[in-house]
């Protein structure tokens, strides 16, 4: 029935939502996780990506998340001498992750995830408003 | 446009099993009903069979959730489907007692 169709494909995509909220997360807590010798690499920001997947049950495209890349754009670089992964300037090398961005892909996510429920929502009154009509 | 009570309850049956096949894919195909309509027994059997197997799926997937097993979504449209099918089976079955009812009553 397509009522529950729309149910489960605003579910699929409300999980992605939430898998990419975990992503955001992850960033956002390793804003600060450098390396710990001044050959090696600080925290990397991670990227989600999304794809459609055609749920052969239902015969319905359903968004899934993808694979979690890298985001290759430079490091930023932060001045403290005494820092174990400093190098011979005196610099370390912080992740590439900027918390403003993160916290704009959170209140997209976030907007995605109610868009969802309001899917679900909609569809579920559609559904019983007609069951209701053979209770009149 | 001829109208009879059995096409009326052959409506409601196959309604309810479109229903309760798209729910979750966890119902199976119940018997099919004979050529010339189905009996009312049947009927309620099959619908009741369909909505307690929606109910079933929707326990499994609030255990799941209480030990942190499934998504939070899942739970919810899986209650939900649930839900929706009690009420197209207890919605259906009052109707149609309803009707039995004013048949019994009818002055002979």
């Amino acid at each position: 029935m397509n009522l529950l169709k729309s149910m489960m494909i605003a579910a699929a995509g409300m999980t992605a939502q939430s898998s990419r909220m975990r992503i955001i997360a992850e960033n956002l807590a390793n804003a600060n996780s450098t390396a710990q010798s001044k050959d090696a690499n600080p925290y990397r920001r991670r990227v989600p990506t999304f794809k459609n997947e055609l749920d052969r049950s239902m015969g319905v495209d359903l968004v899934k998340m993808d694979k979690v890349v890298t985001d290759k754009s430079a490091f930023s670089s932060r001045y403290e001498p005494g820092h174990p992964a400093a190098d011979a300037q005196g610099y370390v090398k912080m992740p590439n992750v900027n918390s403003l961005v993160e916290m704009m892909d959170m209140k997209d996510a976030q907007r995605s995830y109610e868009a969802g429920l309001n899917v679900i929502n909609a569809a579920r009154n559609m559904m019983a408003r007609t069951i209701d009509l053979l209770r009149s | 446009m001829a109208i009879n009570p059995s096409s009326a309850i052959q409506a409601y049956a196959s309604a309810l099993k479109s229903l309760s096949s798209g729910g979750g894919g966890a119902a199976a195909e119940a018997s099919t009903p004979a050529a010339g309509g189905t009996s009312f027994a049947d009927m309620v059997k099959d619908v009741v069979g369909d909505s307690i197997k929606s109910g079933k799926t929707a326990e499994k997937q609030a255990m799941a959730g209480a030990t942190n097993k499934a998504e939070l979504v899942d739970v919810v449209t899986a209650i939900t489907n649930a839900e929706l099918s009690l009420q197209t089976v207890v919605a259906v079955r009052d109707k149609v007692v309803a009707a039995y009812q004013d048949i019994m009553k009818m002055p002979i």
